[in-house]
């Protein structure tokens, strides 16, 4: 007997949260996508609602990095089978929060960025993933072209830091500070840092910087 | 205080002992002019200090040697260690690494991006490896310059060294996927951490070496990833260095590592340098019978971005809460002192390790803090 939509969406939220083999979670959601149900749900309520329960457990320090670097796996090759399937006026019914992320310049590490990716992501960001060792220039830019609402500067080393000031500033002279929103992360930066170099906001790990950047940029607060 | 007081007060606090006289007194129980102390890996921060790049220290031995007795003159440092570096390794096996004009050297590829890459490893001989041997090189030339100064060398933990050969969100990954691949790679890092230490010893002599191990901490690794991969080839490391350098090494840890301090006590460490997310006093209460607590004064907002009695409040505070460490307790940045810190604020740490850490004995409170 074919399974009701309730049990594939737990089945494909579980296969995120247990780090299932990327190829078995691919057919799951082609099971899902084969038997006619709506492709966003099974992104939101199956894929996207597992990621959830792992940055929870995460949260509660039983996941660990490593377990959320499975999950992520798990939910992208569910997605990759899910998003073509997407009707184009979901994608345009509301207000869509975008967000430019990078290790700035100098600087190659870039697990810690990768991980806030994943969960901004997750929490429903358009994601513009610029790398690493990014010249500050082309965060201000990109920011220009996609209309972002947020910028998210990471890194590890303290000679780069002052890079992170120099991108607030550059947003001073363009006349988007304000507007588009700065969060800044990583080893070396604090919050007295953030303060200091008048960034937005300052999150110590991933979750944290999800819900961050939800109150930074006030998303799920009616206009 | 401003720089021109702390200048005027510097002349009240000086030491008495050197370096090494301080450290063999307080361990055997006597009294000392002051706490004992150092900088972790101070030398890029004393490099920009004294007016050069870290390129031309690294390039030219001249600059190096002059840094080196500046920094012993006034007393930043007592020696110079020529170590294995968190990427080093992984360069002298094929990893290409960036070295800006000035800062620290950083990953541009892996030699391994996956396992299939294998036999593109180069053997890092410490005698014949493009790496490595100016190292040894460079160490031989200061011990020349420098008869009788202390020269140490280091190396990287077992993970830490894993991830500058193969990307660390693959060593994650394997940890799961491909276990066994995993602690095979983990093994070789360390089988040739302890080639260097051999290779370095048999040239240069005799001296306790360190541990970096930054992958070891909570932030990255679980409890089980950490009994696994990292405790093992940690133990076999620190054992194996203690027996050709007869000493203990000391192990210095970034980042949260409360979960694993019960762990500490199975490896043959002399010293365990705490970073300052953690805190002193609990490191203290924690290890404190078992081994030296080293640590750890926050290295990026005090040092380089704080101010004059900023330094000095946080070295007070380090003292109470490490000095009564029953094995005792180094007074330590909490990681590398950053470049860029000011010569005001190491000016600052030396006054005040001086004053507040003035009849420091082993396992109580020095007399400049009962004052």
């Amino acid at each position: 007997m074919s399974k009701t939509k309730e049990e594939l969406l737990k089945l494909l939220s579980d296969s995120v949260f247990e780090m299932e083999e990327e190829e078995g979670v691919r057919e799951l959601a082609q099971e899902y996508i084969d038997a006619g149900y709506d492709a966003l749900e099974g992104i939101t309520a199956g894929l996207v609602d597992g990621m959830n329960r792992a940055g929870q457990m995460y949260e509660e320090e039983e996941y660990f990095i490593t377990d959320l670097l499975l999950c992520s796996d798990a939910m992208y090759a569910g997605l990759e089978v899910l998003q073509p399937h997407l009707p184009k006026k979901d994608l345009e019914s509301e207000k869509v929060y975008k967000c430019v992320i990078g290790v700035v310049q100098g600087d190659t590490h870039d697990i810690g960025k990768n991980l806030v990716k994943i969960m901004l992501e997750t929490a429903g960001f358009e994601m513009y993933d610029l790398g690493r060792d990014v010249p500050l220039k082309d965060f201000v830019d990109k920011a220009k072209e996609a209309d972002a609402d947020l910028i998210c500067l990471s890194t590890l080393m303290t000679t780069t830091m002052p890079g992170m000031k120099t991108v607030v500033e550059m947003l001073k002279e363009e006349g988007m500070y304000g507007k588009v929103k700065v969060m800044v992360g990583g080893g070396p930066i604090s919050q007295a840092y953030c303060n200091k170099i008048e960034a937005s906001g300052y999150a110590a790990n991933a979750v944290e910087a999800v819900n961050l950047a939800k109150v930074v940029v006030g998303m799920g607060i009616p206009a | 205080m401003d720089y021109n007081e702390l200048k005027a007060k510097m002349h009240e606090a000086k030491s008495e002992l050197k370096p090494f006289e301080r450290l063999q007194k307080y361990f055997a129980g006597e009294e000392v002019d002051h706490i004992p102390y150092n900088l972790l890996a101070v030398n890029e921060a004393l490099c920009e200090i004294y007016g050069y790049t870290t390129s031309q220290m690294d390039n030219d031995f001249e600059i190096l040697a002059e840094v080196v007795e500046r920094g012993i003159q006034d007393s930043y440092t007592d020696g110079v260690g020529i170590g294995l570096g968190l990427r080093t390794l992984g360069a002298a096996m094929g990893t290409t690494l960036h070295y800006p004009d000035h800062g620290i050297d950083n990953v541009v590829k892996h030699i391994l991006q996956d396992y299939d890459d294998w036999d593109k490893m180069i053997d890092p001989d410490p005698y014949n490896n493009k790496i490595l041997t100016p190292m040894l090189e460079k160490a031989a030339k200061l011990k020349e310059r420098f008869p009788g100064l202390m020269i140490t060398t280091s190396v990287t933990g077992p993970i830490s060294t894993a991830i500058a050969i193969l990307p660390v969100e693959k060593v994650l990954r394997d940890s799961r996927k491909n276990p066994e691949k995993l602690k095979e790679l983990i093994a070789l890092g360390v089988d040739n951490s302890l080639r260097w230490v051999e290779a370095f010893t048999k040239e240069i002599g005799p001296a306790p070496a360190s541990i970096a191990d930054p992958v070891t901490c909570t932030d990255i690794l679980s409890d089980k990833q950490f009994e696994v991969f990292s405790l093992p080839e940690l133990k076999r490391l620190a054992l194996g260095m203690k027996e050709i350098t007869g000493f203990k090494p000391a192990l210095h840890i970034c980042g949260h590592t409360k979960g694993f301090w019960s762990y500490f006590k199975e490896l043959e460490i002399s010293s365990f340098s705490v970073d300052n997310c953690e805190d002193l006093a609990e490191t203290r209460e924690a290890l404190g019978d078992t081994i030296t607590i080293v640590g750890n004064v926050p290295p990026v907002d005090v040092l380089r971005n704080g101010s004059i009695d900023d330094v000095i409040n946080s070295v007070k505070d380090c003292i109470r809460k490490g000095a009564t460490s029953s094995k005792g307790y180094i007074l330590s940045s909490g990681c590398q002192v950053p470049i860029g810190t000011p010569k005001e604020n190491l000016e600052a740490y030396l006054y005040a390790l001086r004053k507040y850490g003035q009849g420091a004995k082993i396992g109580a409170l020095p007399k400049g803090l009962k004052d």
